[in-house]
């Protein structure tokens, strides 16, 4: 199939087919912590230029950095690392049943040292964790990422209304396919006192917490088996663009999607190997 | 259980709309789209040759669609979770 007739239809089957976004209810708290936390850039992902090949920072984004205010350019502001801790209890329908759990974690964000008011605050990292009785993932809770180099952002209005915008990875699975992993979820907040935000949010919008389905990529061409086939499948989509291959969601489809499946397949290949040399011994 | 857009789309306890409806709302999305690419004709610097480029995407991206479609119906899916799986999978 012609390959923009193919992105064109997926976007309309996003769009008008199928389960459409969640309505989530929300109540809890928010609050940057104070504390000297993760102000080494070394303790938040490896080194520097590990974060900044991870499009983390970017040279005036790195943590102790000094930048200029916008609003006054001879002005600097220093840019400090902390940790919002997000503590929600949620509640949501699905299949007519609703479910109620908790939603929490550690957001790592970027804060202009002293700034209070309206302002801007850059989210770079962190994992959320929804645990409920209901769960995509056979009873474990679902994991969400934010997205290194993704569309987070969080802003602080005059009046105290702030929106928190996550862009999330929901998958915790590494071989699940890419296009199940595009949740985003805007948690709209009050700012009470400095740095602590209330959520009391009737419903607000979330898709993805509830299709995932493992689904080894490793076994691609999906016969039940991890062998050569897949590779062969694998690699001739990965030419052709197909999206499923962009394991690493860059865009590009390359050989660094190619070693991240070769990796993927022989470790699922060696886990089945494994697995029929237990039950043979038994 | 009855099966998801197998003829009739209820799944178990979910009420879903009609497998009918999304089927007409994405045929109808591809004409929209079809006819705003129609109207960007105008300032395209060969308007006939525009046209019938739109044309031919919009018939083969129609094809591909319905056979897409047929395709994960027939497979009898339960879920709309899986019926939308098998359609982008049918159209991958």
């Amino acid at each position: 199939m012609n390959p923009i007739v193919r992105d064109f239809l997926l976007k309309i089957v996003e769009e008008k087919v199928g389960p459409k976004d969640m309505e989530v209810s929300m109540l809890g708290q928010a609050t940057i912590s104070g504390l000297p936390v993760l102000t080494d850039a070394a303790t938040l992902m490896g080194s520097t230029a590990e974060m900044e090949n991870a499009g983390l920072v970017h040279g005036d984004g790195r943590d102790s950095d000094v930048v200029s205010n916008p609003a006054n350019p001879v002005e600097p502001i220093r840019l400090v690392n902390k940790a919002m801790n997000i503590s929600i209890d949620a509640e949501f329908e699905l299949a007519g049943v609703t479910h109620s759990g908790t939603l929490t974690g550690p957001i790592i964000v970027q804060v202009g040292d002293g700034q209070i008011g309206p302002r801007q605050i850059r989210v770079v990292s962190g994992t959320l964790t929804l645990d409920s009785a209901y769960s995509g993932m056979n009873g474990s809770p679902i994991l969400m990422t934010v997205k290194k180099g993704g569309r987070s952002s969080m802003t602080v209005l005059a009046d105290g209304k702030t929106i928190l915008r996550l862009d999330l990875d929901a998958s915790t699975h590494p071989l699940s396919f890419a296009h199940d992993q595009k949740p985003f979820l805007e948690i709209p907040m009050i700012e009470t006192v400095t740095d602590t935000f209330q959520i009391a949010v009737a419903s607000v919008p979330f898709d993805y917490v509830h299709v995932w389905q493992p689904w080894p990529v490793s076994d691609f061409n999906k016969d039940g088996q991890y062998d050569p086939a897949d590779i062969a499948a694998f690699t001739q989509a990965l030419a052709a663009g197909d999206f499923r291959t962009d394991l690493d969601m860059n865009g590009l489809y390359n050989t660094d999607d190619l070693n991240l499946y070769l990796g993927y397949h022989a470790e699922d290949a060696a886990r089945w190997q494994f697995q029929s040399d237990r039950f043979s011994n038994d | 259980m009855l099966k998801f857009c197998a003829g009739i789309c209820v799944s178990g306890s979910l009420v879903l709309s009609s497998c009918d409806d999304e089927y007409d709302n994405a045929i109808d999305a591809i004409h929209k789209a079809h006819q705003a690419k129609i109207a960007n004709c105008a300032a395209h610097s060969d308007p006939p040759a525009c046209v019938d480029n739109a044309i031919d995407t919009t018939n083969a991206a129609l094809t591909a669609f319905q056979n897409a479609w047929a395709a994960a119906v027939a497979k009898n899916y339960e879920s709309e979770e899986e019926f939308k799986r098998g359609l982008i999978e049918a159209i991958m």
